[in-house]
């Protein structure tokens, strides 16, 4: 069969598609996840006892989330002008995924750093000689409260993140094939 | 409840992504299909032309 040089037949472009998608997977989806089991390990390795949603629970995942979805997004907007309907609909569920992750992260992190502010605000009163025996017993009970009422449950946390995580990894391998089939 | 919305949003997301990358894949993916019918199915009736051609 003759085909004309300048036009790829279906069945190569479906391949390049799916190495397109396959090479994304690979080095920004696992390479992105790599901290996250990195600081796992570490921890643990440090014999502290933790558990995968206390890694999660700063919001990293969401952070990682937000990068996997906007890689998609700038490859998708270089492309050219065909199928721009489709464009549009993969193009702004990844920026959805991407906008929702990103809220995520900084409510997440902000949680943290207020957690850490109160922590050593609760420790500073405490280790304070001039501190009176009733300010140091309402640091104390303050300081109790705050560990015994977290601000936020991990376990919650690393569900929603690995819910967004899943959300984008399938918008961001759609938004790829998109991009590699205007290539 | 947080975890319901966000399961939502991220499940409905999800999903139209995948629809609008399925139409132009299952299109490309006929074609293909198409392409090598078409090419065997030549070849085919090239052989029975062939060996028609040999018993007359």
């Amino acid at each position: 069969m003759d085909a004309d040089p300048g036009q790829r037949r279906p069945a190569q472009t479906l391949g390049r598609v799916g190495a397109a998608v396959a090479l994304w997977l690979t080095f920004s989806v696992l390479v992105g996840l790599v901290p996250i089991l990195l600081g796992y390990a570490r921890m643990e390795s440090r014999a502290n006892k933790v558990t995968v949603a206390d890694v999660i629970a700063r919001g990293e995942m969401a952070l990682v989330c937000v990068g996997l979805a906007a890689g998609p997004l700038g490859l998708l907007i270089g492309t050219g002008r065909k199928r721009v309907f489709l464009k549009i609909v993969a193009g702004g569920m990844s920026f959805f995924l991407a906008a929702l992750s990103a809220g995520y992260s900084s409510d997440l992190s902000a949680n943290e750093l207020e957690k850490n502010l109160e922590l050593s605000s609760f420790l500073q009163t405490l280790t304070d000689d001039r501190a009176d025996v009733d300010a140091r017993k309402k640091a104390l009970g303050d300081l109790t409260r705050l560990m015994n009422n977290p601000h936020a449950d991990k376990n919650v946390i690393m569900r929603n993140s690995l819910y967004l995580l899943c959300g984008t990894v399938i918008s961001g391998a759609a938004c790829v094939a998109l991009s590699e089939l205007d290539a | 409840m947080t975890e319901n919305l966000v399961l939502s949003l991220s499940s409905f997301a999800a999903l139209i992504s995948v629809a609008a990358v399925i139409v132009p894949l299952v299109d490309l993916a006929r074609k293909a299909y198409r392409d090598f019918r078409g090419t065997s199915g030549t070849s085919k009736s090239h052989d029975r032309a062939q060996s028609t051609d040999v018993r007359s």
